[in-house]
């Protein structure tokens, strides 16, 4: 036999999907072109990240919510064509219609089962202005968001650290706290590398049903921004 | 019929292409009992020690696995009471069987720890990895066991966390165990030998041959199957092997299994694989 028993090979999916805030908040201060050139910045890193795990595919998404939610990047893209066209800022926080749409494309049908736990980075300076928990239900109430690798980041003083941390639903891990442009891109970063990095090796462990099981080992945070030359807490 | 049909067997377990790069060693096992007078039983075992880092001695948890998984089957076939066990093993999850390689693997385990403290490498990665509730440091063996004992006359199939366990007729034709489904093995998790009330989740299929034997059961971690697009490719992998078997011969096929695995590990998965293979052979 010349070829090797089976089928096609391929490497695992790992589904990437940024969760971006677009409410008319986001426009002030300039908060979400900070948002759009974090993850211009992130994508070659995240790029580099993955070339060097070729037995991971990493496919991007994106989901925006302001009045209502919609994909941002509907079909999932391989990350080295993955493209960032910028989002833009208005109306209120539909964050719960959001996880709504992100339950439905983590549904036992459409990921297939070999694949690796999906990332889910959450960004958001608000507070949802719908029904945020039976979003979050439809999402925990998913095999796959459930089980998703879920991080949040909270820009600027208003965001609601409790409904992020009711998303993360790790007591042990917060919601990271941007308030100037600096660091949201290391924590962008930070999400698209070295968790990405995490996720995408096959690390087994024991099926632990509890809220507190974390099937995918986090790295260290990184520290805010620090720069002097940053004007601190901009936002 | 049982007169004329022996089993023969061959097997590989190969490092994962991501290990590799990761500098981390094969953390899967593999076994098998083979006696001279192959009427008597066969026996296989693989069993996948988890990857996550708090796991820091799962590939010794997985040897610890198969190696009893072995002893154990040889004194069940042996046990005249078998057969009466193996009435109730499909429907009694709680059976003598699963708790006696459950308990037996746990022990094994805090003897090996007994003997062999962590040393300060492994204490260290422990600390900083184990979960709150994870205190018990039987958990840093976590491991998954797949187990198929045959003879002439039957089968029986025990399979303890994920993997994936094949039977392929005499025409090639692939079929999975009639054994339930667990949908919770997803996303890196699996049931396993650490874990509490570990025999509940065992499952077991048992199987007589009142008619021809399948021609090749195939036990394999979860690091094979996921290195398939999709699940027909995995299955024909099994159908692959067999007609590798026919044409080329066991000698051949056993000689490329190896090279075939870490192929398909670069290729795929990046996981460690470990298949365990029974064929039948017909002595006329």
């Amino acid at each position: 036999m010349s070829k090797l028993p089976g089928g096609a090979l391929a490497s695992r999916p790992l589904h990437f999907i940024w969760i971006a805030d677009c409410s008319g908040s986001m426009s002030v201060d300039g908060k979400i072109q900070a948002l759009n050139n974090a993850i211009r910045e992130a994508i070659p890193h995240m790029q580099q990240v993955a070339s060097e795990n070729p037995n991971a595919q990493v496919m991007v998404r994106a989901l925006a919510f302001s009045n209502g939610a919609r994909w941002h990047i509907a079909q999932a893209v391989n990350v080295q064509d993955f493209r960032w066209q910028d989002l833009k800022a208005e109306g209120v926080t539909d964050l719960g219609k959001a996880l709504n749409m992100l339950a439905d494309v983590l549904s036992p049908d459409a990921m297939p089962g070999r694949a690796l736990p999906p990332v889910l980075v959450l960004i958001s300076d608000g507070q949802p202005t719908d029904n945020f928990d039976a979003g979050l239900k439809a999402l925990m109430d998913s095999p796959w968001g459930k089980k998703a690798v879920r991080i949040a980041i909270a820009i600027g003083e208003d965001a609601d650290h409790d409904i992020l941390q009711r998303y993360i639903g790790h007591p042990e891990f917060k919601p990271m706290q941007a308030n100037n442009a600096e660091t949201l891109v290391r924590y962008i970063k930070w999400a698209s590398t070295e968790v990405l990095k995490s996720a995408s090796s096959p690390a087994s462990q024991m099926l632990d049903m509890s809220a507190t099981n974390v099937n995918v080992p986090l790295p260290d945070v990184p520290d805010p921004s620090t720069s002097p030359d940053t004007a601190a807490d901009v936002w | 019929m049982s007169g004329s049909v022996t089993w023969d067997v061959m097997g590989a377990s190969v490092r994962g292409a991501t290990h590799t790069r990761t500098k981390l060693p094969n953390q899967d096992a593999i076994a098998w009992y083979a006696p001279a007078h192959r009427e008597d039983c066969l026996i296989l075992a693989v069993s996948d020690g988890h990857g996550a880092p708090r796991y820091v001695r799962s590939h010794q948890g997985a040897k610890l696995a198969v190696k009893l998984a072995i002893e154990i089957l040889q004194g069940f076939a042996a046990d005249q009471d078998a057969a009466a066990e193996l009435a109730t093993l499909p429907d009694h999850a709680d059976g003598r069987l699963p708790r006696s390689l459950v308990r037996s693997w746990q022990s094994a385990v805090r003897h090996d720890l007994a003997a062999h403290p962590f040393s300060a490498a492994e204490q260290k990665k422990w600390d900083e990895e184990r979960g709150k509730e994870d205190e018990d440091p039987m958990r840093a063996y976590g491991a998954t066991l797949l187990a198929a004992l045959l003879t002439p006359t039957y089968l029986l199939l025990l399979q303890l966390g994920d993997g994936d366990i094949l039977i392929v007729d005499s025409a090639g034709r692939v079929a999975r165990p009639p054994m339930p489904t667990d949908p919770r093995l997803i996303a890196n998790q699996t049931t396993s030998l650490c874990g509490p009330m570990a025999w509940q989740d065992m499952r077991a299929y048992f199987q007589a041959f009142s008619e021809r034997p399948p021609a090749l059961i195939m036990l394999a971690t979860d690091g094979y199957s996921n290195s398939f697009a999709n699940d027909s490719g995995f299955t024909a992998a099994a159908t692959d092997i067999l007609e590798s078997i026919r044409t080329q011969g066991p000698h051949q096929t056993r000689i490329q299994l190896p090279g075939w695995l870490r192929g398909t590990s670069r290729a795929g998965s990046g996981d460690d694989i470990s298949v365990a293979i029974a064929y039948s052979v017909y002595r006329v």
